[in-house]
């Protein structure tokens, strides 16, 4: 569908990023909430294409379709404008020479500072989990006592338990997801970010 | 899971970069991927067990090589492998079912607790038993004290009520004991204060002479027993009167039988009110029966 703001001159009295939030949406606090869920959507994207600097190229997706649509482009679609910037700079991404990735463990030494953040990240995580509600900490905790090769058969149990492999994988990713974003919040009330 | 979605090994090939090579598959699972929120999740969802499995070390000789050289590459992937590790660590050790929810602030510092991960809820459900079975014990202890001290009072009220009876008894012995007391010295007293005046004529009489017999009247005295020898009289009627000093009859009673012993009659000890001198008049006889009486005020 083609809008108004599309088919019209370019507003002179309006910067880029205006243009760009008007494109997303007439009404600014909707663009901006559109503007999110896009740009949380690159992110997974670039993520899933094993990017490094996912941010990065995420902010320059959208850089590039702010200057698309600056010039005039013509695209209503703004989920399949994103994402063929986005494949684009992906590409890109590939092609450019890339330093060495860190390992995964941490080789330097553990200092002070690193303590004391690990103890407030335990002490986060314990008042996460004990905000979480009974069903879902019971299913949490059964979920990772029933890890590993020789629990199988609990795995079985607890899948067949709530409704099969698929939906205990999401139910728990959900209150991990749930559990990360206590404790992320936690962590920037007590400065431990 | 929707019918036109890929399979969750699809997925797990695609997350581990090995779909990069076939433009066309790859280009249409990124796309579907990133717009279908439902997808989007299951993605996700396989991401997280890829590393569960990773930890677990599950996964073939190739799929490690690709979980360590492609799809932890992202920093965002590396912290998401960091959370798995530190939360399996915490919860592999934890109690399959905790209660919570006594108490709404959240458990102390871990800093504080270091002995104890996991234990806030422990610490909380051992309380709430706890409280529980002090509250027990304590309803009890009272229901144990009100009825010792019902059982208490009623034993006290029967006590008092069998001393009342027993005082009752003993009141009674004494009431008895009383009465019969009363009644022997009314037996006593009337031993000792007969109602019965003796006068007794026995030989020749004188009016002239009243100072020969006396009697004394008490209070007490109700009667005057009089015995006349009346010598050689017969066994007729007599009519006999009373008169004082100025001849007043006082006192008369007819037709008084008499026997050989004599003429024996009672009269009424009012009817001598004074001190003084009195004679008994007995028709058909020569002379006069006088005597004196005294009479007692107290």
């Amino acid at each position: 569908m083609v809008n108004a703001v599309m088919t019209a001159p370019p507003d002179p009295r309006l910067g880029p990023f205006d243009r760009f939030l008007l494109w997303l949406s007439p009404d600014h606090d909707l663009a901006l909430k559109k503007h999110d869920e896009i740009m949380k959507k690159m992110r997974k994207y670039l993520v899933r294409k094993g990017c490094v600097e996912s941010e990065d190229l995420a902010h320059e997706v959208r850089d590039r379709v702010i200057k698309l649509i600056d010039s005039g482009h013509e695209n209503p679609n703004h989920d399949a404008l994103f994402y063929s910037v986005a494949i684009r700079v992906w590409q890109e991404y590939l092609r450019k020479p890339k330093a060495e990735p860190l390992p995964t463990d941490d080789l330097l030494p553990v200092t002070n500072r690193e303590t004391e953040e690990k103890e407030l990240r335990a002490y986060c995580l314990e008042t996460c989990l004990f905000h979480l509600s009974d069903p879902d900490n019971h299913l949490i905790t059964r979920y990772y006592q029933a890890r590993g090769l020789e629990n199988i058969a609990i795995r079985k149990a607890l899948a067949a338990e709530h409704g099969g492999e698929n939906t205990l994988r999401v139910k728990a990713h959900r209150i991990r997801l749930k559990l990360r974003s206590c404790i992320d919040e936690c962590l920037s009330r007590r400065g431990g970010n | 899971m929707k019918s036109n979605f890929p399979t969750e090994s699809m997925i797990r090939e695609y997350l581990l970069g090995r779909l990069n090579g076939q433009d066309k598959l790859e280009s249409s699972l990124s796309e579907q991927m990133l717009f279908d929120n439902e997808l989007s999740e299951i993605v996700d969802s396989i991401e997280d067990e890829l590393i569960e499995d990773y930890l677990d070390g599950l996964l073939s000789v190739a799929d490690r090589k690709a979980i360590e050289e492609y799809f932890l590459s992202p920093p965002e992937r590396k912290e998401k492998l960091r959370f798995a590790r530190y939360l399996r660590n915490h919860l592999e050790t934890k109690p399959a079912v905790v209660e919570k929810k006594i108490l709404d602030a959240p458990p102390e510092p871990i800093l504080k607790r270091t002995e104890a991960r996991g234990s806030g809820r422990s610490l909380v459900l051992h309380l709430r038993t706890h409280l529980r079975t002090c509250f027990e014990i304590a309803a009890v202890l009272l229901l144990s004290l009100a009825g010792f001290t019902y059982v208490s009072h009623v034993r006290d009220l029967q006590s008092q009520l069998e001393a009342a009876r027993k005082t009752d008894a003993q009141l009674s012995n004494e009431l008895t004991q009383a009465r019969d007391h009363a009644a022997n010295l009314a037996k006593q007293l009337r031993e000792a204060r007969p109602p019965v005046a003796v006068l007794s004529f026995l030989g020749s009489l004188f009016r002239e002479n009243p100072g020969t017999k006396e009697v004394e009247i008490s209070p007490w005295t109700e009667r005057i027993k009089v015995s006349i020898d009346l010598q050689n009289a017969s066994t007729r009627d007599y009519d006999v009167r009373l008169e004082n000093q100025a001849r007043q009859t006082l006192w008369t009673q007819a037709h008084m039988p008499g026997s050989s012993n004599g003429l024996v009659f009672e009269m009424p000890a009012q009817s001598i009110p004074t001190t003084g001198a009195y004679c008994l008049v007995v028709r058909s006889r020569p002379e006069p029966y006088c005597f004196r009486a005294k009479v007692m005020k107290n």
